[in-house]
Parts: structure tokens; C-alpha cells; sequence
């Protein structure tokens, strides 16, 4: 049956620092309520299975695969995608580096790769290359090659 | 790293890396893909696909979906009108588009698992999804085939029944092998004979995808006015307007595409899977906005792979480290219509060799997979996989130093390829001239740990290069900044490596440029962003543009100086004539008296040759036990003309590599007894992480093309070529062992090393 | 006289040659006279008055974008070969 014929759930969220009353159907994802819902696209679709990380996301400081995750899943959670990596004062280090670096052709892939590159250095801010590497290896990209990523996220974390 | 051959430093503008124009929209998160597009009113798409590789479809019943709470729309083959089934011209490429009809939206036959045989527009897309199961389809069942020989051999069910193949020039019914052709000089057998040595493999490879992490999307407003407005993921907004015109019967006039960004194409965004099918769910839906996305199995399943097949290759060569002949046969899948990669890849092959004596046979044959599309540099992965895996074993053999061989034995200006085309200048003597002297080649591979094994591969590889269409306006603002459009569907940075070119002839930093692509009514017709001809084509048309702005602004000087146009000077964005001089931003400001605005455009139509060589060393390290193996150092050595955007530049190269290296490594259509593919996710169809890859070094040499000013060559594509044999080949001096089946995965390496 | 490259599958009807020499201002005339020396090439070449969808004509070293109107020289070389379009096929 169409969705406009199930119960929709009731969900209290916080999405980039703003609060958001959604009312979304129980098998919607994360992913999905972003994109469709709340209309932030920034976050993208590539696999709907987990494999390829362009629908990274972070979630009470855990990066997450939003396409695995449930929207109700979220309530009383904070969420936050790429759009709210840069503030009024300007680009975050990492999309800066990224700029500088190159560290994106086509760029769809950028939003995951910047969402769990700020994963780690939040915690961790001068991680060795390998450790880089390691981190991202649950993003994909299929055009850079990972090598100008890579020192864009040395760079961001000097 | 830039090895210039050229003096750089007359440029003010090209060479250098500024921040992209597109780029703060695409680290925040605001730039606009496919699949982002909201339209108002916005109803879901999704198709039916086929369970089974290869069936007679024989009846279609779409009665319990339509009747379904939510489902707008539901189409099959029968809502496409008839069209012919001959080749025609798109206007850049070549369709048959009774063949690309079929291949979207099957009428009798299904060619392959996940073959698209109707679909539904519903309210959201879980309905869709729902309304799909809905459609009930009877098949029979038919005996399905899964690789070349099998496609060949006698009894080999007949995959497209229309098909009458040409085979070297005579026409043959009832086959899976949709062409045989043949490039032949001088005298192979004769050469053969008279070789000390002479080597023949066979090597087989599996269907590769392109993998692009963005799947294919398309929404569609089929107006009540006949008019269409498309959003498509994809490489040329005026090939989907192209296509969807043929395979719709409506006009091109009355279909916009409307540019949206692409997450990656890499060749397989050049056809149309899923823009006629939303068209069609639009008009029958009473013109309410129909969006597609694909899922990633059907990514893998049904779009344009790159194909797999088998290659023979035989090389002859002397004791004194000259080669004498090369022979091939190149037998490529076309999956399940004709129209492999296996033309340019027989243009490919031996491109890097200076040969008199050359024999090639090229073979398009039907498969029940995919039909084949695009894949950077189609075919020449594959054969370079072949060719620089026998010169290998030919300088072992003849214990020759494998860098001096293919230095001694270079293509050069006047050699010809093995199609009879004579090169003009190129610069892969000069690529290997770098790899002589790179820290790379010059470095010890190091001590392996207990139990491992490291090797050094060299390969080189070539790709033509295109030419073909393109169209850039530019207007010049009040506040000396300018406006550029331009029709290429920008993948990797080409908004400002255009601009750049514009930028460089009017004196203008690129800063002050704003460039856009719109959409395919409000500019002039521009060829596919693919092909490596986009930097040089559009680049060129802005160019020309550039220097007709220049023109026309002399003109309206010439009023305000009272000098003729051509004693107006103009160097380093200023003009001048006699003791008066000014510079264009601040003429821009003083333009309105001499009749207003001003503005340019430009369309090109370039013969092509690029012609783009590259050179490769890979370090690989190979654990015996597991198999599994470690690019510890690689280095990409390519003449990419003359490095516009550096940084772009450098990351095509590094990209290109890390495909190759997956498709050598790991990559593979995994297919199973029955005929589909096992492993149609990211989890198995094994792409290379940031886990898996060392820092990729690239070395641009800079041998100008002389058929652009700036000596662009188009860099994209070639790329891809070198890593597949610069792996297996690292991997044969690591385990003593050579690999002649792609990919050389942990499995094969230790089953060879301890045979 | 320019020199044509003839295609492997064309060589049959020009007694076996894998290059003849003809004269043409244009390649349109001088894939007229080519028929006209060694009948049964142009049907092979050209449609409706074209180079036929999926061939591309080679004049010395660049695929040509004039079709039949590019111009021959007395030294020009040409070679008819399938088209291969930017980044595809």
C-alpha cells in the first residue's frame, strides 16, 4: 500500500544544531528522511547497503552509514550532515583543505569524506597517514584515488 | 610534479591551480546532483527488471499494478513508437535506436538479468517499488551465454535474431558475433619466421564496471505542451537530448536538459538507461514530474560495462632488442547488443611499438550480459593487459632491459598505428625517457618481510584522444568580470580549466570568472565530457571566443580612440594605441556609448589527435601464503600536453590509476552457472579503498599538442591502460610466476606460485 | 595522386591492393573516383550521400569533421576507419 496509508512515527531530532518535529513513515531511513524530509541533500545516496559511505553522517559524535540506520532511530539524538560543517565565520579546515588540495573531482563522494574526515580529527587531531587511510576506508571514491584526500586531511590536521 | 619540456612561463594564467568555481558548492553540500532535484509534484519511478540472462518474454501483464492504490503510470515496450533498425548519426556518436530501445525497455526478448521490461510512476517510491512486483511477466526460459567461446560455438543460441554479423565484409545471419574486421600490413608470417624469438599468449578478462558512485537518475516533465524537461545524471546533456529524441520520435527542439552535477561517469553516463522511460511515465501521468534512481545492483547488472573476452597476442623480436611483428586477436564481449570497445581497442594495441608488420583481428561478439558501454580508454586496458605482458616475456627471453626495449622500439612522428594511421607529434619517447630518469625507476624496490615477495612492473598504454563539437559564450560585465558559459557537464574541475583558457587571452585573472553550464537550450550544441577532449574542445572554443571578444572590443575602442581596430594593440589584458591605453576591466565599465554590451561565442568542430601516451611503474609486494598483495609504490608517467590545471590534471592521472589497479587486482563480473552476477554489490565487486592504495605519483611531461594553442592534449583516459600489466607483471617478478587471466586476484597468485 | 588506405574488408574489390592511389579535389570525388577505378568500395563508404554512420575518414593524420567536403591534396593520405567517438565507443 502507499505510504500515504501507514502510520507515520513522531520524531524529536536535532539536525545540524536546529530542532526538527518530523513525522516520517517507521521504515524510512536516516538517509532518506534528511534528503526527502528535511530537504538536505548534501548527503548522498550511492549503495543503500553500507558499502560506500557517500551517505556517511554523524550521530551523537558516531559516523554512520545514514542509509543502515532507521529514522525514528534518531529521536532525541543529534544529527549532523555536511551542511553543518562551515559556520558564518567561514569553511571548516577540512572543506577548506579540500579546496586547496584537490581532494575531489566529481565530487560526489565529498560530503562522506568530510563528515567522517571530522569524525576522526574531533577525536584524533594529528592522525599518522595510515591511520587516515584506515578511517576512510569505509568511504569510496572512484575518481580521485584517495592520494590528494588523503593530504587533504594531513593538511587539516596539522 | 610537472617535468616541463616547454617554457611554462610565457603563461600567466594556464599551469597554474586555483580553487575550482564549483567548489565551495560541492564541499558544503549545496551542489545540485541528479537525484537532488525536487520539482514540484514530484512522483517516483522504478522498473521491472528481468530475473533471467536470456528469455523469450511472452506476455506482459501490467493490470493488478495499474489498478494499484497510488500507481499513476505503468509502461512497457509497446508505449516507445517503432523506429528502424539501422545505425544513425546522433549528432556525435553513432545508435542503432531500435537496438537502444530494446536495450532500455525490452519488446520480445530479454538479453540479460535486470533487462528492463516495464515500469511504474507512483506516488512515492516505496509504491513504486511495491507496484513493480505487481506486473506479472511469462518468460521461456532460454539457454543463456556467458562468454566468448561459448557465444561461438556451433548450435550457440542466437542471442539477437535480427543481427546479420560483417564478417571481414561478408554478411552472415544467424551469429552472436556482430563484426570481424582487420587491420593488416607488411608481412607477420614472413617477420615471424625470420624472428629469434617469437612469443604467443592468451589472455582473458573479465567485464569491468566503471563503478561511479553516483547510480543513474532521471526526472522527467513531459509538458502538456509536448514540451520535455529532463534532469539526468550524465556525461553530454545533448546525447540524452539526442537519444531520447530518436527512441521518443519527438523532436530535439522540443526536449531541454537542464544540467545538473555528475558523481562520476568515466564512459558509462554516455548512454540513456532511464530519461525515455521517465519521459514516458511523465506523459502518462498526466505530465506530473517522474524521478528514477537507479539501485546499485542494477548499476552493476544493467547498465554499460566495459567488456571482457580474450585477447591473442604474438610478438616477434630480434636478439639486438628490435621488434619485428605483432599479431593479435581481440575477442571482446558486447553483452547483449552489439557494439563492443573492441574498434578502438584494435587502434590501441599496438600504438606504442614502431611496427612494419602487423596483423590485427578484431571480434564484437554478443554475450548474454550488459551491453557493454564506455570504460576510460575503451579497450585499451585490455589489450595493453596483453601486448606489454608479451613484451615482458620477450625481453626476459632475450635477456633484454624491458625500459630500453620499448625506448629503442617507440612510436614517434611518422610511425604508424596498427590501423595505418601515421602519428604527428607525441611524446611517449619522451614519457620514457622521464621513467629512466624518475626517483621512481632509480630506487631499489627494497628488502620484502619474511614471507612476502615484492616486484617492479613497467607498462605503457595509449589512447587517441577525441575531438568533436563544442560551444562557449562569454559576456564581459560592467565590473570587467565575466560571464562563460560553456555545454561541458563539468566531472573534474573543466569549468575552470576552461575559463583558464579564456583568462589567459584576455588578461583577466580567472578569479573574475564566472562560468556555468546551462542547459541545452541556452547554449550552443557541445560534445559528451568524455573522450579527453574536453579541456582541449571547449577549451579551444573558449579560446577562439576569447580572441572574437578581443575583436569586438577593439571595434568599440576604435570609436571612443579614433584609431582603426587593427592599430589597436592588446598584450596582457591592455589595450593600446599610440599614448592612450586601458585595460579590459576598466573598459568593460566604458562600453555602453559604444553600443552596450559586449559578448562573444564560439563553436568548434575539431579533427582529433590528441594522441596521449603514458608510461607506468608499479611495486607490488605479494604475501605468499594469502596471496594478497600491497601497491607500496607506484609512479604514473604521461605527456599530457601541456598541464592547463595542474592539480586537476594530476588527479585525473591518480584516479585512473587506482581503477586500473582494482581492475588487475580484484575487479570482476563474478558470474554464476546461471548466467547472473554473483556479487553485484560494493561488498564484492571488490573496489580498491584508501586502505588498499599508496600515494600515487604522477609525472607530467609536456609535450604540446600542435593542434591547440595552449598545446592541450586531453589527459583523462590513457591513464587507465599501464596499471593493469604494470601489476601482474610486478607480480611476476615477485612470485617468478606470469598471470594471463584478469583480475590476478590472492587466489590465482598462490595457486600459480605453487604450482 | 592521393593514397587511400584501403579497409581490409575492401581489398577484394581492389584487386587485393592494401593502398591505391586516386585523384580528388574533395573526398567526395575521390571516393567517386575510387568507385569509379574499383567498383563496389563506395557502397561501403558512404549513405544517403554520407560517410556512413560508424565510419570515419582519416585525411594524413587527423579524423576528419568535413566529411566529404575536406580537401585532398596531391600528397594526402587518407584512411577510412570505424568511428570512435569521445570517450565511447
Amino acid at each position: 500500500m502507499s505510504s500515504s496509508k501507514i502510520n507515520k512515527v513522531q520524531i524529536s531530532t536535532k539536525i545540524n544544531g536546529q530542532e526538527y518535529d518530523l513525522l516520517i513513515p517507521p521504515y524510512m531511513s536516516l538517509l532518506d528522511t534528511l534528503r526527502e524530509i528535511v530537504g538536505l541533500t548534501g548527503t548522498k545516496e550511492g549503495c543503500l547497503d553500507g558499502n560506500c559511505g557517500a551517505c556517511t553522517v554523524n550521530v551523537d559524535g558516531r559516523i554512520v552509514d545514514s542509509c543502515l540506520v532507521l529514522g525514528p532511530e534518531v529521536n532525541g539524538k543529534d544529527v549532523n550532515t555536511v551542511e553543518g560543517m562551515a559556520t558564518p565565520e567561514g569553511l571548516h579546515p577540512l572543506q577548506k583543505a579540500f579546496l586547496e588540495e584537490a581532494a575531489l573531482q566529481c565530487g560526489i563522494c565529498t560530503p562522506g569524506f568530510l563528515v567522517s574526515a571530522k569524525g576522526l580529527l574531533d577525536n584524533e587531531p594529528s592522525p599518522s597517514e595510515d591511520r587516515i587511510r584506515h578511517w576512510l576506508a569505509g568511504n569510496l571514491c572512484r575518481c580521485t584515488g584517495y592520494d590528494k584526500i588523503i593530504k587533504a586531511v594531513q593538511k587539516a590536521s596539522k | 610534479m610537472v617535468a616541463t619540456h616547454e617554457n611554462k612561463n610565457k603563461y600567466k594564467v594556464i599551469g597554474k591551480s586555483p580553487i575550482r568555481h564549483d567548489g565551495v558548492d560541492k564541499v558544503t553540500g549545496r551542489a545540485t546532483y541528479g537525484a537532488d532535484i525536487k520539482v514540484p509534484g514530484l512522483i517516483w519511478g522504478d522498473v521491472l527488471r528481468s530475473p533471467h540472462p536470456h528469455a523469450r518474454i511472452l506476455s506482459i501483464d501490467t493490470s493488478k499494478a495499474e489498478s494499484m492504490d497510488g500507481v499513476f503510470a505503468v509502461v512497457t515496450n509497446k508505449d516507445f513508437p517503432n523506429v528502424e533498425e539501422k545505425e544513425v548519426s546522433t549528432g556525435e556518436d553513432v545508435v542503432n535506436l531500435k537496438r537502444d530501445q530494446a536495450n532500455i525497455m525490452a519488446y520480445d526478448k530479454v538479453h540479460y538479468k535486470g533487462h528492463v521490461i516495464a515500469g511504474v510512476a507512483a506516488i512515492d517510491r516505496n509504491t513504486a517499488q511495491e507496484a513493480i512486483k505487481k506486473i506479472e511477466v511469462k518468460y521461456e526460459v532460454l539457454k543463456h551465454i556467458s562468454d566468448v567461446d561459448s557465444a561461438m560455438a556451433k548450435n550457440a543460441p542466437i542471442i539477437l535474431e535480427s543481427l546479420i554479423g560483417d564478417h571481414l565484409g561478408e554478411n552472415v545471419p544467424n551469429t552472436n558475433v556482430a563484426k570481424i574486421f582487420r587491420h593488416e600490413f607488411g608481412d607477420v608470417e614472413q617477420a615471424f619466421k625470420d624472428s629469434d624469438c617469437v612469443i604467443e599468449r592468451t589472455f582473458t578478462m573479465s567485464m569491468i564496471h566503471q563503478g561511479y558512485i553516483e547510480p543513474h537518475n532521471a526526472t522527467a516533465v513531459w509538458g502538456q505542451d509536448g514540451k520535455i524537461n529532463l534532469w539526468a545524471s550524465t556525461q553530454g546533456s545533448f546525447g540524452v537530448r539526442a537519444q531520447t529524441s530518436g527512441m521518443l520520435g519527438i523532436p530535439e527542439s522540443k526536449i531541454k536538459v537542464n544540467y545538473v552535477e555528475i558523481g562520476g561517469g568515466f564512459g558509462g553516463k554516455t548512454k540513456v538507461y532511464l530519461e525515455p522511460i521517465a519521459a514516458l511515465l511523465s506523459k502518462k501521468s498526466g505530465g506530473r514530474p517522474v524521478k528514477l534512481v537507479m539501485d546499485r545492483s542494477s548499476v552493476f547488472e544493467a547498465t554499460g560495462p566495459a567488456p571482457g573476452g580474450k585477447v591473442r597476442m604474438k610478438i616477434g623480436a630480434n636478439k639486438d632488442g628490435k621488434i619485428t611483428a605483432a599479431e593479435t586477436d581481440i575477442m571482446f564481449e558486447s553483452g547483449g547488443y552489439p557494439g563492443s570497445a573492441v574498434a578502438a581497442g584494435s587502434i590501441c594495441v599496438f600504438a606504442c611499438y614502431n611496427l612494419t608488420n602487423s596483423k590485427i583481428t578484431g571480434y564484437d561478439i554478443l554475450v548474454n550480459k550488459p551491453k557493454s558501454a564506455a570504460y576510460r580508454a575503451p579497450g585499451s586496458p585490455q589489450v595493453s593487459f596483453a601486448i606489454e605482458s608479451v613484451i615482458d616475456e620477450i625481453c626476459e627471453e632475450l635477456s633484454l632491459d624491458k625500459l630500453q626495449f620499448r625506448i629503442d622500439n617507440a612510436s614517434k612522428e611518422g610511425t604508424r598505428r596498427g590501423d595505418g594511421v601515421k602519428f604527428i607529434r607525441i611524446g611517449l619517447e619522451e614519457c620514457l625517457e622521464a621513467v629512466k630518469s624518475s626517483d621512481h625507476w632509480n630506487s631499489p624496490l627494497g628488502e620484502a618481510p619474511k614471507g612476502k615477495a615484492r616486484g617492479r612492473g613497467l607498462a605503457t598504454g595509449y589512447w587517441m584522444n577525441g575531438g568533436g563539437k563544442s560551444t562557449c559564450d562569454l559576456m564581459l560585465n560592467d565590473d570587467g568580470k565575466v560571464t562563460l558559459n560553456e555545454g561541458s557537464a563539468d566531472i573534474g574541475g573543466t569549468r575552470t580549466s576552461i575559463s583558464m583558457q579564456a583568462a589567459e587571452v584576455l588578461g583577466i585573472p580567472v578569479e573574475d570568472f564566472h562560468p556555468s553550464v546551462p542547459d541545452t537550450d541556452s547554449i550552443g550544441f557541445t560534445g559528451v565530457t568524455g573522450g579527453s577532449r574536453t579541456t582541449y574542445a571547449t577549451g579551444l572554443a573558449a579560446y577562439n571566443a576569447a580572441q572574437k571578444l578581443v575583436e569586438e572590443l577593439k571595434n568599440r575602442l576604435s570609436t571612443i580612440w579614433e584609431a582603426d581596430s587593427d592599430q589597436i594593440n592588446f598584450s596582457n589584458g591592455t589595450f593600446s594605441f599610440e599614448n592612450e591605453s586601458i585595460h579590459i576591466q576598466d573598459l568593460a565599465g566604458k562600453l555602453d556609448p559604444t553600443g552596450g554590451p559586449a559578448t562573444s561565442t564560439a563553436s568548434v568542430n575539431l579533427d582529433s589527435a590528441g594522441n596521449a601516451f603514458g608510461a607506468h611503474i608499479c611495486d607490488l609486494e605479494v604475501d605468499l601464503e594469502t596471496g594478497k598483495t600491497d601497491v607500496i609504490r607506484y609512479t604514473a608517467v604521461q605527456d599530457v600536453g601541456t598541464a592547463v590545471y595542474p592539480q586537476y590534471c594530476e588527479g585525473q592521472i591518480q584516479g585512473g590509476v587506482v581503477q586500473g589497479l582494482g581492475w588487475a587486482l580484484n575487479e570482476e563480473y563474478f558470474i554464476t552457472e546461471d548466467g547472473v552476477m554473483a556479487n553485484k554489490s560494493y561488498l564484492d565487486y571488490r573496489m580498491p579503498t584508501s586502505l588498499d592504495m599508496p600515494m600515487i605519483d604522477a609525472i607530467m611531461v609536456e609535450v604540446p599538442n600542435p593542434l591547440h594553442p595552449f598545446g592541450v592534449r586531453g589527459v583523462g583516459e590513457v591513464t587507465l591502460a599501464p596499471p593493469l600489466a604494470a601489476a601482474a607483471l610486478a607480480i611476476k617478478e615477485a612470485t617468478g610466476k606470469r598471470h594471463f587471466d584478469l583480475p590476478v586476484k590472492p587466489g590465482r597468485i598462490i595457486d600459480l606460485y605453487k604450482s | 595522386m592521393a593514397i587511400v588506405f584501403v579497409p581490409y574488408a575492401l581489398r577484394k574489390y581492389c584487386e587485393d591492393k592494401n593502398i591505391v592511389e586516386i585523384s580528388g579535389k574533395t573526398l567526395g570525388e575521390l571516393i567517386d573516383n575510387l568507385e569509379s577505378r574499383y567498383p563496389g568500395t563506395k557502397a561501403h563508404l558512404l549513405e544517403e550521400g554520407s560517410l556512413k554512420p560508424g565510419v570515419a575518414a582519416v585525411v594524413n593524420h587527423t579524423t576528419t569533421r568535413k566529411g566529404l567536403l575536406e580537401k585532398i591534396d596531391d600528397d594526402s593520405e587518407i584512411h577510412f576507419i570505424n568511428a570512435v567517438s569521445g570517450g565511447s565507443v
